[in-house]
Parts: structure tokens; C-alpha cells; sequence
């Protein structure tokens, strides 16, 4: 009877810790070392390694590629690879070429029957692909690469693969160029803030960005403190208590309308609600997109960032 | 003493839970001293100050504004949840019965989920339009179980229980619905179901709080006619109960007090259906103590683990985890005692 007891309580114990771990995210390698652009021809075959530490041979050129993220489409674009993209999410809305591409659904949950009848021979996934759908898609024969950048270079650094495996590198080199100076010019302008201001991103219901997402990543280099930076968690939910006390400079609202934020109790306290200073991106707008897209014109989007956060400096 | 203690157990329960409001008031991420947050506190109370210069505006805030309505709405959620669940348990005679069995929280999810799509966020007639959608579609969904089960004037409860059931799996089904065609609202909506006492203020308190006021009071004018029920639908109608109104006030009164509770929090789970057995091992059956005792364990539980959600991590843990998490293994806990006690 006894030893029944102890079984019973191990059980729940075990259930107890699965609960409360459960809800972690997969963790995405970063390799972050300066940016390392590639120039000429790609030589086939090529073995590159992605976000998820999958290491994929690519025989030769893809010649009909998918992608399954907004951000993987602009950057085949970017680098003038969009005659070889046959397939794009529902949310793949930019660039407008990109429209005429045949959608295959959504970007969690795409439509395996259209993309094995697409007959790709490379597909551009992001984190959010399910583990099925890739041992499906896996099936298919098109050499899958998952990308989950946590930073700017993160992304440039998938930018620079995406080029290498298309046999685009010159392209390539030209925008992740691009990139990397405009994205220096942002971080030498914010580093002649006086005061470096405290910043609360609310990706919805005071979810944040903590360490280990990109937004963290963005708010570091425009030299702005994030006040959910503690958090060990790339999405941790804050106590509205906790917002409070860490009175942020400066609002950053992905979801709520500021309408919504300054109305939460308590937050008339912050000095973020008392100087108006409550930049609002609303959700699926272009701004938002700039802002939230880990692709080509995510330097776009730490501008706009940078500007609610210093807007004396960037004008 | 004994006799004392039974003599004095609602005063008794009264200040205890008074007492876990005060010092769940004084617990939270943030570090404000005891005697800062106690000074707060006279100062909101009473209007003595005792030296406030020295505290800053955002610990008032928090104190006053963020913890104290947080803590007096998770002890209202959670007593109110408590006392609809031990009162559906006592018509129903079902131990499976909760405040949710007919349908509630599908009705108020659906609800808050159409108005989230239609981006209801603003104030309509100074309310949160999103929770005066998820009020109205709680109590719309009791009525449609009503009417479907009911035969003439009676309303067996077997069916009503069935017809919940359908209904709230139906509406559950067109809110996944909304979902997919909403994939941009699905978090939010996502959150929503969830339960949370995230955010909550003092207006959340003075919405739900007439409403549980009254409901309360109903239900507390039928404790004696649901103890006789405890003998059977058949007998109680022979011992001169009128079962049919009973159970119509019943279920009216816990209609208005769910809908209210959830249009405000969300769904929060386990309460309803726990505590009342819980507090039924401990003071027997009876419904005169019964509802009034799932009110104060009901409302401490909740306040216990709402407390837990906030400052366990540095992240809010949602309360319908800590929830099931604590008040499963507790309950297994307490039947494996009382088989051992052969009560």
C-alpha cells in the first residue's frame, strides 16, 4: 500500500514538472561572429548546417524553391531568385511580385499535397513548421532548411546561406552589405543617447521579448534597456506589477492600442504612459511587418524602433 | 473549545480569509518593504499618512491599484466558482458537475472570441466590449440548455446535463472555427481561454461584484430545499419542495455569477469542480455549510495560487495551471485518506 503511495506521488511529481516544462521553446543555435559574405559561384555539392542543427547536402542548384515564411520570400526576392519560387504562405505579402506566386497555405500548417505537387527541390522553413510536417515534407526529396535567427546578424547569416545554397552569393553580399552598414549607422547614432532609456515590448497581454529573442536583440543594439531582458525565456509574460515597477521609458506595443495600455490599472504610474511615449505597431500592418519579419528589411524595422525609443535622435 | 470553534467557524473563516488578503497584498516580484506597503495601505484606508514622501509613486501604484484588486478578484472568482460548483453538484447529483457542465465557458469563450475577431477592444458604454460579448454569450448558452431540455414545465436534469454538454462542445467547435480563419487572433484568443488575473483592476471588482452579491444571496435562500434534495428529486417533491423552482433558481443564480466571473477572468478551471468536495470531507453534505464554507476555501485557494502564478518565476505562470497542478494531487490526497479512514 505503502510503496503504491510513493509510485502515485513520483507520477505526479513527474507530470507536476513536464507541466511547468513543457511550455519552454526549442532552442535555436546562434552563431554570431562578425558577418562573413561569400562572392562568385556556388561549387556543388554543398553542406551547410541550419538554425536547428541539421546538417543538409545540396546536390545542385534548386531550381524550384518553397518557402514557408513571409520573411524566407523576401529574401529570395531580395536577392533576385523570385522566377525560382513556386510556393509562398497565405502571409507572404511582400514583395508584390510575390503575389502571383502559388500559395500553399499557412505557415504552421501548410498544405502537403500542394507543395509535393509543386515538386520542389529546396524549402525555406522557419521555426514554426511542426516537427511532423518536416518529417513529411523530409519525404518529398527537397532538401529542407529551418531558419530561427535571434538577432540581426542571425539574420543576415541566413540571408548570406539562403544566397550561397541559390548560387546568388554576389546578389547576396550586396544586400547583407547593405544591411550591416545601415544597421551600423543606427547603433553609432544611438550609442550618443545621454540617458539610455528602458523599454517594455508587449507582444499581447504583456507577453514580452526576453533573452534570446530577436526584439531583445534590437533593443540591445539601439542601446535601449529591456526590461524583460531578466527573463531567461524568449516570450515570458510579465506581472503587470512588474512593468510598473520597472517604469519603462518607453511603450512598445505589438498588439494593444494605446487607447487599451494606458487604461490597464496602475499604469498611469509609468513614465511611459505619462509622456505619451507608446509606439504602436498594429498587428499583420506593413509597419508591423517591418518590425517583427526576421528578413531583409528587418534593419527597416529597428529604425522605427529606434525612432520611438530616441526620437530626438533619429528624426 | 470545541463548541466555540463550531459556534464561531463562519466569524472564524471570515478573518482568516481577511487575513490571506492581507498578506497575499504584501507579497509580489517587486520588493516593497512590509512597513512601506503597510504605510500604503493606512494611507488608501484611512487617509493617515504616515510618511509617504519616501515611497515611490509606483509602489502606491502597485499596492493599491495592481496587488490589492488582484488579490479581493481572485478570492471573488474563486468563492464564486466554489459556491456555483457545490450547488450544481447538489441538483445534478453528479460529483462530475461544475460550474462549466452546461456550457458556460464555451458560450463566454465564443462570445469573447467573435468580439476579439471583430476587434471589439474599445469601451462600449464604458465596458470592455469584448467581456460584455463573453457575459452575453454565457447567459445565452443557459438559456438555449434550458429550453432544450425542458420537457413542459419540467426539466429533467439528466437531459439538461446532456444538452450542456452537446451545446457547450458545439459552440466549442465554432470558436476553434473562428479560429482558423483567424489565425491572426488566435493568440489572443488563445490567452483568453486560458483565464488570467493578469491586468485586473478595481473596475473588474465592482463589475462582478454585484453580481455575485446576488447570486450568493439566491443561492444562499435555497441551502435548506437543495439538503432535502439530497434525498432524491421524488422524495423532496413528497417532503413539499418545489424541485422544478429550485432548480430554476439555481441555476439562474449560477448562470449570472459564472457569466460575470468569466466574461471578467476568463476560464479558469478546477476550482469549481475541487473545492466543493474538498470543503464536503470536511463539514459533511450539508448545504447550509457547504456553500457558505466553498465560498472562503474557494476564494483562499484561488488567491493562494494566483499568488504562486505571480511570483513563483519571473514570469506569470497562468492560474489554471497552479490550479490543476496543486488541486489535483490534494484531492487524490484526500480520497486516498478518507478510503483509509473508511468513512
Amino acid at each position: 500500500m505503502k510503496k503504491r503511495n510513493v509510485i502515485l506521488i513520483v507520477c505526479l511529481c513527474i507530470g507536476m514538472l513536464c507541466l511547468f516544462t513543457g511550455c519552454q521553446q526549442k532552442s535555436t543555435s546562434e552563431a554570431v561572429s562578425g558577418i562573413d559574405v561569400k562572392s562568385g559561384e556556388t561549387q556543388y555539392p554543398i553542406t551547410v548546417t541550419d538554425d536547428l542543427g541539421n546538417v543538409v547536402t545540396i546536390e545542385k542548384e534548386p531550381q524550384r524553391i518553397i518557402s514557408l515564411s513571409p520573411a524566407n520570400t523576401e529574401t529570395i526576392f531580395a536577392i533576385g531568385q523570385g522566377d525560382k519560387l513556386v510556393g509562398r504562405t497565405e502571409y507572404c505579402n511582400y514583395p508584390e511580385e510575390a503575389l502571383t506566386v502559388a500559395s500553399i497555405g499557412d505557415y504552421n500548417a501548410p498544405n502537403l499535397e500542394k507543395i509535393i505537387q509543386l515538386e520542389p527541390d529546396l524549402i525555406l522553413a522557419s521555426e514554426f513548421v511542426s516537427d511532423e510536417i518536416y518529417q513529411q515534407l523530409e519525404v518529398t526529396g527537397a532538401k529542407i532548411l529551418v531558419f530561427a535567427p535571434a538577432s540581426v546578424e542571425g539574420i543576415m547569416n541566413n540571408i548570406i546561406m539562403t544566397g550561397e545554397v541559390t548560387n546568388a552569393n554576389d546578389q547576396t553580399a550586396i544586400v547583407v552589405e547593405k544591411m550591416a552598414t545601415d544597421r551600423q549607422d543606427i547603433i553609432e547614432q544611438a550609442k550618443t543617447a545621454e540617458v539610455q532609456k528602458s523599454v517594455f515590448i508587449d507582444v499581447g497581454d504583456f507577453f514580452s521579448a526576453g533573452q534570446g529573442s530577436m526584439l531583445n536583440s534590437i533593443l540591445e543594439n539601439i542601446n535601449a534597456k529591456n526590461i524583460a531582458s531578466d527573463s531567461n525565456t524568449p516570450w515570458p509574460q510579465l506581472t503587470t506589477e512588474e512593468i510598473i515597477a520597472s517604469n519603462p521609458d518607453v511603450y512598445i506595443s505589438l498588439y494593444s492600442t494605446p487607447e487599451e495600455v494606458k487604461a490597464v490599472p496602475g499604469f498611469e504610474a509609468i513614465t511611459a504612459v505619462k509622456d505619451n511615449a507608446i509606439g504602436y505597431y498594429a498587428f499583420l500592418t506593413p509597419e508591423s511587418d517591418l518590425v517583427q519579419r526576421p528578413g531583409p528589411r528587418i534593419v527597416e524595422g529597428m529604425a522605427l524602433l529606434a525612432h520611438d525609443v530616441y526620437p530626438d535622435i533619429f528624426k | 473549545m470545541k463548541n466555540i470553534i463550531a459556534k464561531y467557524r463562519i466569524v472564524i473563516s471570515i478573518i482568516i480569509c481577511l487575513g490571506i488578503i492581507y498578506f497575499c497584498t504584501l507579497m509580489g516580484v517587486t520588493s516593497i518593504s512590509f512597513v512601506d506597503a503597510n504605510k500604503i495601505l493606512i494611507n488608501q484606508i484611512f487617509h493617515i499618512d504616515l510618511g509617504m514622501k519616501n515611497i515611490s509613486e509606483g509602489a502606491a501604484v502597485i499596492i493599491w491599484n495592481v496587488r490589492l484588486p488582484r488579490v479581493i478578484l481572485a478570492f471573488l472568482t474563486g468563492g464564486a466558482l466554489a459556491i456555483c460548483g457545490a450547488a450544481y453538484q447538489g441538483i445534478f447529483k453528479n460529483p462530475m458537475a461544475d460550474p462549466y457542465i452546461l456550457g458556460v465557458s464555451s458560450g463566454a469563450a465564443l462570445g469573447a472570441s467573435i468580439g476579439i475577431v471583430l476587434n471589439f477592444s474599445g469601451n462600449f458604454l464604458g465596458q470592455n466590449a469584448i467581456a460584455i460579448l463573453a457575459f452575453v454569450g454565457a447567459f445565452l448558452t443557459i438559456i438555449i440548455v434550458y429550453q432544450i431540455s425542458r420537457v413542459g414545465r419540467v426539466v429533467p436534469v439528466g437531459t439538461l446535463l446532456l444538452s450542456g454538454i452537446a451545446i457547450g462542445q458545439s459552440l466549442g467547435a465554432m470558436m476553434s472555427l473562428i479560429m482558423i480563419y483567424n489565425k491572426n487572433s488566435m493568440t489572443q484568443i488563445m490567452f483568453w481561454t486560458m483565464g488570467s488575473l493578469n491586468g485586473k483592476g478595481w473596475k473588474q471588482v465592482l463589475i462582478v461584484l454585484p453580481y455575485i452579491i446576488i447570486g450568493t444571496l439566491i443561492m444562499l435562500t435555497s441551502v435548506r430545499e437543495l439538503d432535502i434534495m439530497l434525498l432524491g428529486e421524488e422524495t423532496a417533491t413528497q417532503l413539499g419542495v418545489n424541485t422544478e423552482r429550485l432548480k430554476k433558481k439555481v441555476l439562474f443564480s449560477s448562470s449570472i455569477i459564472t457569466a460575470a466571473v468569466v466574461s471578467v477572468t476568463g476560464i479558469i478551471g478546477f476550482v469549481g469542480l475541487i473545492i466543493p468536495h474538498i470543503v464536503r470531507m470536511v463539514t459533511g453534505p450539508k448545504h447550509r455549510t457547504l456553500v457558505p464554507f466553498s465560498l472562503f476555501f474557494g476564494g483562499a485557494f484561488l488567491i493562494f495560487c494566483d499568488t504562486l502564478s505571480r511570483t513563483v518565476a519571473s514570469q506569470e505562470i497562468p492560474v489554471g495551471i497552479i490550479t490543476a497542478a496543486f488541486g489535483g494531487p490534494f484531492f487524490v490526497y484526500l480520497l486516498k485518506k478518507r478510503k483509509k479512514g473508511g468513512s
